[in-house]
């Protein structure tokens, strides 16, 4: 892929980047260093992506295997504790929507984080994140209800 | 209780891209951070090579002006001077007291990291390190967290060259800043053949090295374009030279290349790696150049080799359906030779052989149905060309059955030669 495509493309999907990483972090600067960061790898990277229409699904995976890896770090500084898989509503529903999704066990908060900040379909999401359509739709249940967000 | 109102209120407040994710910007922080990666691994695999090869090449040199000539034709050999220009940016500013020795130790939990030695100034923040290569490991990659010591405020996450491996020379960790902090936190990751060790390390940063300022407030002019350099600074990392353009409504500027050398011999030309960093002024850029110009003696001088312009009325250029040729406001396109249709709304074509180099970037974007213009996608090989017009149903054909691109290639490459003495 040269230059100019990729940057095309990186273009395009600036926006999406941002409102991916700025949940995980709630600030401004963080996600912009965790977007600078994913397009710096992917662009060292980028022959080595064989089909250029998986970029997007490739640098969204960047991008959330960074943040997340920062997150775990950012949590320890910032003593944010997930609540357990045991947990219920009720333990959520408290707190507000933002911190919330911060203390969900990491398997359903990238769910919700792809879903509403990306926009991304639950077969969008499956493929990105390599598991199943159907485990995809079950954690976004159980995330949506600990949540209490009803869609209907 | 449904929070669905809550949740569109939290999307809702992520509305605008933050400034700081411009598009120019990215290009040019990912690409000059790319320069020192490549760089760095590049000189590596060199440096081997070229203990071997360097007995052949004295010999041959010292024995045969031709052949010292003909050296210098071979690409290779121009890309390693360039790498070891960037590699000598950093370690001679050390070497030449812009850096300060600290002999700081990081403990990790199995392999020490020692810092030798610090240099920052206004650009960036460079770090001098080694592993104990008396049973430590030498071969790991890195990647660094750097935050504001005083306030905690993340200020960069730098990614590391991907494999290290000492040979009894420093590693050095580079971390690009929009200003100088007087307290640095860092978080360093190094991941080694057998795991990954984490270290964390606070300092004062070293006294920071001052720019040389020069305000040579020239002005030179190229074809009908006219220009005044107000400031030069050059920091012992990197060099900023503020320009203006004076009238710009006729002829739009591309790309300058430009050399900094002074009595000495030294000289720098970085046509590739000049980058324009910021201009939200269209009249007035800021020119960025990698190295810092710290070792230069005496009398220094900035010289413009070249400017290439386009003149804004040949902006638009329009692509004939039918008989596949690019025209523009004096007919056709003298650079481009004619189009082929590859499939629906893709389009290849060739920079015909007067142009002085090959240009990756031939139009900006192309004109759709309600006035707007898009982007679009270009890819070729070496020999041509292809656009790729995405969004087919939204091209503006005009009733000649012709779409409008904007250009985005020079009409002119004009030698100046331009010397202006910086400290007369």
């Amino acid at each position: 892929m040269n230059d100019e495509i990729f940057f095309v493309r990186i273009e395009q999907m600036r926006e999406k980047l941002y409102r991916i990483a700025y949940p995980y972090f709630n600030s401004e600067s963080m996600a912009v260093d965790m977007v600078d960061e994913a397009i710096y790898r992917a662009y060292i990277k980028r022959r080595q992506l064989k089909n250029e229409a998986y970029m997007e699904t490739w640098l969204i995976r960047i991008l959330m295997n960074l943040c997340m890896s920062k997150y775990k770090k950012f949590k320890r500084q910032t003593g944010i504790e997930e609540l357990p898989e045991s947990a219920t509503y009720a333990d959520y529903e408290n707190l507000p929507l933002k911190d919330a999704i911060n203390r969900l066990p990491e398997q359903y908060r990238q769910l919700i984080i792809l879903k509403y900040f990306g926009g991304y379909t639950v077969a969008e999401i499956g493929k990105m994140l390599e598991i199943p359509q159907g485990t995809v739709a079950t954690r976004m249940r159980k995330a949506l209800s600990l949540l209490r967000l009803d869609l209907s | 209780m449904n929070r669905i109102d809550e949740m569109n209120q939290l999307i809702d407040e992520i509305t605008t891209v933050p400034q700081t994710l411009e598009m120019n910007r990215i290009k040019t922080k990912t690409k000059r951070r790319a320069r020192i990666h490549y760089a760095m691994v590049t000189l590596r695999g060199f440096a081997i090579a070229l203990i071997a090869f360097m007995g052949t090449l004295v010999v041959g040199v010292n024995t045969s002006p031709a052949f010292a000539s003909y050296i210098m034709q071979i690409p290779i050999l121009r890309e390693l001077g360039k790498s070891v220009l960037l590699d000598k940016g950093v370690e001679e500013a050390v070497e030449n007291g812009f850096g300060t020795e600290v002999d700081w130790i990081c403990k990790g939990d199995r392999y020490p990291l020692y810092v030798d030695y610090v240099a920052a100034d206004d650009t960036a923040l460079v770090l001098f390190f080694h592993t104990d290569d008396d049973g430590g490991k030498t071969e790991f990659s890195m990647s660094a967290d750097v935050f504001d010591g005083e306030t905690g405020e993340s200020i960069a996450t730098t990614y590391y060259l991907p494999r290290y491996s000492s040979d009894g020379k420093d590693a050095i960790l580079r971390i690009d800043w929009d200003q100088y902090y007087e307290k640095v936190r860092m978080e360093l990751q190094a991941e080694y053949d057998d795991g990954i060790e984490t270290y964390t390390l606070e300092f004062d940063t070293p006294e920071k090295s001052e720019a040389k300022i020069y305000t040579p407030n020239e002005t030179f002019s190229a074809g009908q374009a006219e220009y005044r350099i107000s400031e030069v600074r050059i920091y012992p990392l990197s060099t900023e030279i503020d320009m203006e353009y004076i009238n710009p409504e006729e002829v739009e500027t591309l790309w300058m290349s430009m050399t900094i050398y002074d009595e000495a011999g030294h000289q720098y030309q970085e046509r590739e790696s000049g980058t324009i960093i910021y201009g939200g002024d269209d009249n007035k850029h800021t020119w960025s150049l990698d190295s810092g110009y710290y070792e230069l003696e005496g009398q220094i001088h900035l010289k413009i080799d070249s400017v290439e312009t386009l003149e804004k009325a040949r902006e638009i250029v329009t692509l004939d359906l039918n008989t596949m040729i690019f025209s523009d406001i004096y007919g056709p396109v003298p650079e481009l030779s004619k189009a082929e249709s590859e499939g629906k709304n893709q389009y290849r074509f060739k920079i015909l052989d007067q142009m002085e180099r090959s240009f990756n970037n031939t139009f900006n974007r192309f004109l759709d149905k309600d006035g707007e213009w898009k982007q679009l996608a270009q890819g070729g090989t070496q020999d041509s060309t292809c656009i790729i017009l995405k969004n087919e149903d939204d091209i503006y054909i005009d009733g000649n059955n012709q779409i409008t691109l904007e250009r985005s290639f020079p009409d002119q490459n004009i030698d100046i030669n331009v010397d202006i003495l910086l400290n007369p």
